[in-house]
């Protein structure tokens, strides 16, 4: 009986191994590859790139604190590259302020090839990296898929207002959304800073948002400065003191106010990555997060109870760009801008937009996409804790520059944490 | 001849140069470049000027102060109690009985534990949403996950005192206990004939014995508390918080400008713990001859 069985196995394992072997040298490779729209440093044509990148190892650096977007990006482009261009992707989660000093301590150290090949960076390191010299390119307008960038789109052409001129490639949009507990709230959640400030007040300790400068915490407050401000128009320009001084104080004022109602009266502030748990547990009742559908992916982890529901305010909500860049010393540029032009393509799109699949939103309009594509996106399902994508984006506002965000956070430590 | 007492003669430094060329490249090279920012050596972000500006700086912060007492306390505290319960257990454990071997085994499970692990066990087991609450609340003793008792995240940092001990009573024990078990007990017994109380004959047999052992783990406690960052990091309130902390937080901002400063608290900190153990070491060669 177990004779047979085995054999069959073999012969299973056989031709499973020669399949691999035969995707691996390309023969199943089918996308459509592509031609260069510009120049990149240091290749001729993307056949060049493709040739270069080919049996090589990708490193990418990225923020590690999600269980479901490392297994994501493990699957869906992980394993689609390495079928696709035989690359191997390197996935090394981690926080993105580490990346930054890994580059700098290369450059400073004088390593010319260096350790990491593409980062998931956000707008202040990038601006960091930037102002350093210490990028790759300009390559991001050049490879194939960047035509379905539209690149005079302001927030695609500026990460929190300095410009990308070609040296980051986006890959996903991110909107800020508050997630609330219906069970302690109430269906009807609070959408002014009016409304949740009274609701503080008569539900106290069950409100907070994350020291600053975390980015979650951070994001909070700029929303804080917008309101204040009536607006987001005096902070998207160069930082000026004088516009900042005029607003802060009442920002400060603000946040102090509501302190003694908030978790812990405000003693301290919890990290992002444990607000996720107490929301779960009521230990608080509001949560916040750059991810329109993070709470039915956790809803549907069983990570959070189904009451869980998310709202964006009357006056709006902060949106940005999830860009991918190359350091000056990648020992692999090939194979990171191969990665970087995957994840723009029309394939890896859709599974990004799917709510069963990553459920994020898509940096490009789906008119660039085919209408396939455009057909699977409308008959695509949203859970009911998630916002519909015209809601999200009727409620869309932009990012300060970020030389304001510098000064917010700073702020916020001085004027609030510390008093 | 010759040859042969040159030899003998460089074995000693021969044998330390591997651990101390470690120790010169890698925390020397560390701290050279640590030292170069701090006064203004920065050439990847363009500062070249020699300047003291971000001790003055730092020094001026009033929230700098009230940092360094916090960790100076913590270490303080955290050396004090493990040594005096150290010193409990192994007086103790020194004796076979039964379930001694088993119960020593127990007593220094904590050693090869990292702090890091310790600290996210805390937080998931102590934490208003860790699992002894979620548990009362099950059970009905607590109604809201938020009536549990605060123990992490709160300003007198009992959870941070609390694990420490937990990681440094088996560590000073296990050179104490050690010690006392290579004494025997034919000092005791002998001072016991000539009349000395339970008191006396710890007083002034074992304390002695034992001492130069406590002095040596202690110092080592105290200098490992007193520079950690993560237990205070994932366990403590965000302000006001250690100076490692401290200097951890500036070193992370995105704004590089900030990378001085956070040298100079961290050079700062290792010029402290050096006095301070200069110091303790005086007091503990007193303490030892007396």
């Amino acid at each position: 009986m177990v004779q047979p069985k085995r054999s069959k196995l073999i012969l299973l394992f056989s031709i499973l191994s020669l399949l691999l072997l035969l995707t691996n040298i390309g023969l199943f490779a089918q996308e459509e590859e592509g031609e260069l729209l510009g120049e990149v440093p240091g290749f001729e044509s993307w056949a060049d790139v493709l040739a270069a990148a080919e049996g090589t190892t990708v490193t990418w650096w990225m923020w590690g604190g999600s269980d479901t977007i490392n297994t994501n990006v493990d699957t869906d482009i992980g394993a689609r590259v390495q079928e696709l261009y035989g690359i191997t992707l390197n996935r090394v989660p981690n926080g993105a302020e580490l990346f930054v000093d890994q580059v700098l301590n290369e450059a400073a150290a004088g390593v010319d090839v260096g350790t990491i090949d593409l980062m998931w960076i956000n707008g202040e390191n990038f601006r960091t990296l930037s102002e350093a010299e210490l990028l790759y390119g300009p390559w991001s307008e050049s490879i194939p898929n960047a035509r379905y960038v539209d690149w005079t789109d302001p927030a695609l052409a500026f990460d929190f207002g300095y410009p990308v001129n070609g040296y980051e490639s986006p890959w996903g949009h991110a909107q800020f959304v508050m997630e609330y507990n219906t069970a302690l709230v109430g269906e009807e959640a609070p959408t002014t800073f009016e409304d949740l400030t009274a609701w503080i007040e008569a539900n106290p300790g069950l409100f907070t948002y994350p020291a600053l400068p975390d980015f979650t915490g951070s994001v909070f407050v700029r929303h804080v400065f917008y309101w204040v401000a009536g607006g987001p128009e005096p902070f998207l320009g160069e930082f000026d003191q004088a516009v900042f001084d005029e607003y802060a104080p009442a920002v400060w004022e603000y946040l102090n106010s509501i302190e003694p109602n908030l978790w812990r009266n405000g003693e301290t502030y919890p990290e992002a990555a444990i607000m996720d748990s107490m929301l779960a547990n009521q230990e608080i009742a509001f949560s916040m997060g750059y991810g329109p559908s993070d709470a039915a992916t956790n809803i549907l982890q069983g990570i959070y109870p189904e009451t869980i529901r998310t709202f964006v305010f009357d006056t709006g909500t902060i949106s940005n760009n999830n860009f991918v860049a190359i350091p000056f010393n990648s020992p692999n540029p090939a194979g990171a801008m191969v990665v970087a032009n995957y994840i723009l393509s029309e394939e890896f799109q859709l599974k990004l937009v799917d709510p069963e699949g990553w459920g994020w939103l898509s940096p490009i309009s789906p008119a660039m996409y085919s209408e396939e594509f455009q057909a699977a996106v409308a008959a695509m399902e949203l859970h009911p804790a998630t916002l519909s994508p015209e809601v999200l984006a009727a409620a869309a506002l932009p990012e300060p520059n970020g030389d304001w965000v510098t000064a917010i956070e700073a702020g916020w430590i001085a004027n609030v944490l510390e008093k | 001849m010759n040859r042969l007492k040159l030899i003998e003669k460089l074995r000693v430094p021969l044998m330390i140069f591997p651990a101390f060329a470690i120790v010169v490249v890698l925390f020397g090279g560390g701290m050279i470049s640590g030292l170069g920012q701090s006064v203004g050596y920065f050439p990847v972000i363009g500062l070249n000027e020699f300047t003291l500006d971000y001790y003055a700086e730092v020094l001026s912060d009033p929230g700098f102060l009230e940092s360094l007492w916090l960790t100076f306390r913590l270490a303080f505290l955290s050396t004090l109690f493990s040594s005096i319960l150290a010193v409990l257990f192994a007086l103790v454990l020194r004796h076979s009985f039964r379930g001694s071997r088993l119960l020593t085994f127990i007593y220094q499970i904590p050693i090869p534990i990292p702090h890091l692990v310790v600290a996210t066990g805390i937080v998931l087991l102590v934490s208003q949403s860790g699992l002894l609450s979620r548990g009362a609340v099950n059970l009905g003793l607590t109604q809201t996950p938020r009536d549990f008792p605060v123990m992490v995240f709160d300003q007198p940092g009992v959870a941070i005192q609390l694990t420490f001990l937990w990681k440094e009573v088996p560590f000073i024990g296990i050179v104490v206990l050690a010690i006392l078990k290579s004494i025997g007990p034919q000092y005791e017994e002998i001072a016991r004939t000539l009349g000395a109380n339970s008191w006396q004959r710890f007083r002034y047999i074992l304390l002695p014995l034992i001492m130069p052992g406590i002095l040596s783990s202690s110092i080592i406690v105290f200098a490992f508390v007193f520079a950690n960052y993560e237990i205070p990091l994932l366990l403590g309130v965000r302000y006001p918080t250690t100076l490692p902390v401290m200097a951890y937080r500036s070193y992370q901002d995105p704004d590089l400008g900030l990378r001085p400063q956070a040298m100079a608290i961290s050079i700062i900190l290792a010029i402290v713990a050096i006095l301070l153990l200069v110091a303790y070491r005086r007091l503990a060669r007193y303490a030892v001859k007396a």
